[in-house]
């Protein structure tokens, strides 16, 4: 999903560019794989999530993660749009390097746009900003925190006036996602 | 470095090291207006956004903004810091010199608290192994090994981690992060730190910084009052460690590497940031700066500050859950 738009690191030491490069595409890789399961995956995104999509996130904070569906993913939207395509998608990743020059955490910064189609046949555009924490565990890289994380579904509909206009009545059968 | 010594120590990772950050966001309100106004109608907001080309609006769907969840250190029991300023001066030996800036910060992991309890340089204590003397002279003897054992034998609250910076550290680390803007009580002219303030809120830099809090001639109590200044100089650092996180998290990353530059410590990188996201969590009325009750006195030619016996209810306070009240 994410091409790696910016890779940066800051160093306590030792500098490690080889690290922060390794670092940042097991962070790609990650983050990669949750948006995709999240957003884009058709089968995924009619269900609920799979529990291995949670895997992104440390086991601890899947809970935490999952409570918080809302902002991390389309939520209860999901099922309800039929199509959706990615149209924008940035991925910056900064590395905080030890004194020895191993990767100890890295901060991404996403930013994700797509649009489709929903059900019922209206538009739908589908912005998601977001920042997470990530650490090393084992040979891959999970989220250990997200201080920042938000999703925005919204239907643009034609206006002759330029004015705010109501919502076709098919929208309402859509349930804002749960508050976090 | 003091790693060997058993004893149990708040966990730094795992699974008992997270939590929610305890704040409300706009956020949080935009998804409730917009729960209240699918609520009230079946037909949902309009946002009234118009794009390029054909006038559109852009109706919500679905919102949710302002999830927030940072991992912090957790434990049962509370954390405690033994932040030192060496009073070396170039060329110097940072560790080797006496400990001038003296300060317990007790947290509280369960309820997000924390006190800052600072002790006068001139203390008189009990030194384990160089009988009774300064407080300050501790760390000459035995290093920030021997200063934590002082500590540790005046208040009986055991040190988990401590951190030491120097003069230099201090300019270099207020710098580092663009400055500190601290409220400053009452005017400050000390010819000998170079203090020299009106009362109210100023901006830092390092080296007004360091002059703030080294001047001890014209403050109340004179080290006590200078004891004070120390914590609110912390105080004011949490302050914009709070801004700078909440506006980009990245940032922290790189008060992480200035911190490291200009401190010594037995901590890690790994629970240096762990202590960075704590703090991001608790909030600014959260945090007490004490100074031990104290009285000025003599002993020989020497001035010294003679501990009073009320601060062993501030101790058994803190050692209970790291906090005071």
């Amino acid at each position: 999903v994410f091409p790696l738009s910016a890779t940066g690191s800051v160093s306590t030491g030792k500098r490690n560019a080889g690290a922060v490069r390794a670092a940042a595409a097991k962070v790609q890789g990650t983050l990669s794989a949750f948006y995709d399961a999240a957003f884009l995956d058709p089968a995924t995104r009619r269900q609920a999530l799979p529990a291995s999509a949670w895997n992104a996130f440390a086991r601890d904070v899947q809970e935490q993660a999952r409570s918080d569906a809302a902002s991390l993913t389309l939520g209860e939207t999901g099922p309800n749009i039929d199509t959706l395509s990615l149209t924008n998608a940035t991925l910056s990743v900064r590395v905080l390097l030890d004194p020895q020059g191993r990767p100890q955490a890295a901060v991404a910064t996403v930013a994700f746009d797509a649009s489709g189609m929903l059900k019922g046949g209206e538009a739908v555009v589908v912005t998601n900003r977001a920042s997470f924490l990530l650490r090393p565990a084992g040979a891959s890289w999970v989220v250990v925190g997200y201080p920042d994380a938000r999703t925005d579904v919204q239907s643009p509909t034609p206006s002759p006036s330029g004015t705010a206009s109501p919502a076709p009545a098919a929208s309402g059968s859509f349930s804002p996602g749960a508050s976090p | 470095m003091r790693t060997s010594r058993p004893r149990s120590r708040p966990s730094t990772s795992g699974p008992a090291t997270r939590r929610r950050r305890p704040r409300v966001r706009a956020g949080g309100m935009a998804v409730l207006v917009a729960v209240m106004a699918s609520l009230a109608s079946p037909a949902l907001r309009a946002t009234g956004r118009s794009g390029p080309g054909v006038p559109v609006s852009m109706v919500e769907i679905h919102s949710a903004h302002g999830a927030s969840y940072v991992p912090a250190l957790q434990g049962k029991r509370p954390l405690f810091i033994l932040a030192l300023g060496s009073d070396a001066r170039p060329g110097q030996s940072v560790t080797k010199q006496r400990s001038d800036s003296i300060h317990i910060i007790g947290v509280d992991l369960v309820r997000h608290r924390a006190t800052i309890l600072g002790f006068p340089r001139d203390s008189w204590v009990h030194i384990p192994g160089h009988g009774t003397t300064k407080i300050n002279t501790a760390m000459s003897l035995g290093g920030p090994a021997l200063a934590v054992r002082t500590v540790e034998s005046v208040t009986g609250i055991r040190i988990d981690f401590w951190m030491l910076t120097s003069f230099g550290g201090l300019r270099r680390m207020v710098n580092g992060i663009g400055g500190l803007r601290v409220y400053v009580p009452r005017p400050m002219h000390d010819r000998f730190s170079g203090a020299n303030f009106r009362r109210g809120i100023h901006r830092f830099n390092g080296p007004k910084a360091l002059a703030f809090a080294r001047d001890r001639h014209d403050v109340p109590g004179g080290d006590l009052g200078r004891s004070r200044n120390q914590g609110r100089l912390m105080i004011a650092a949490l302050s914009k460690l709070h801004r700078v996180f909440d506006k980009d998290p990245t940032r922290i990353f790189g008060w992480i590497a200035v911190g490291w530059r200009n401190i010594r410590t037995d901590l890690s990188v790994r629970t240096l940031l762990d202590l960075a996201f704590t703090a991001s969590s608790i909030p600014l009325d959260h945090v007490k700066n004490l100074v031990v009750p104290a009285s000025v006195g003599k002993v020989g030619s020497a001035s010294v500050v003679f501990i009073t016996s009320a601060a062993r209810r501030i101790y058994a306070d803190m050692r209970k859950d790291g906090v005071v009240g």
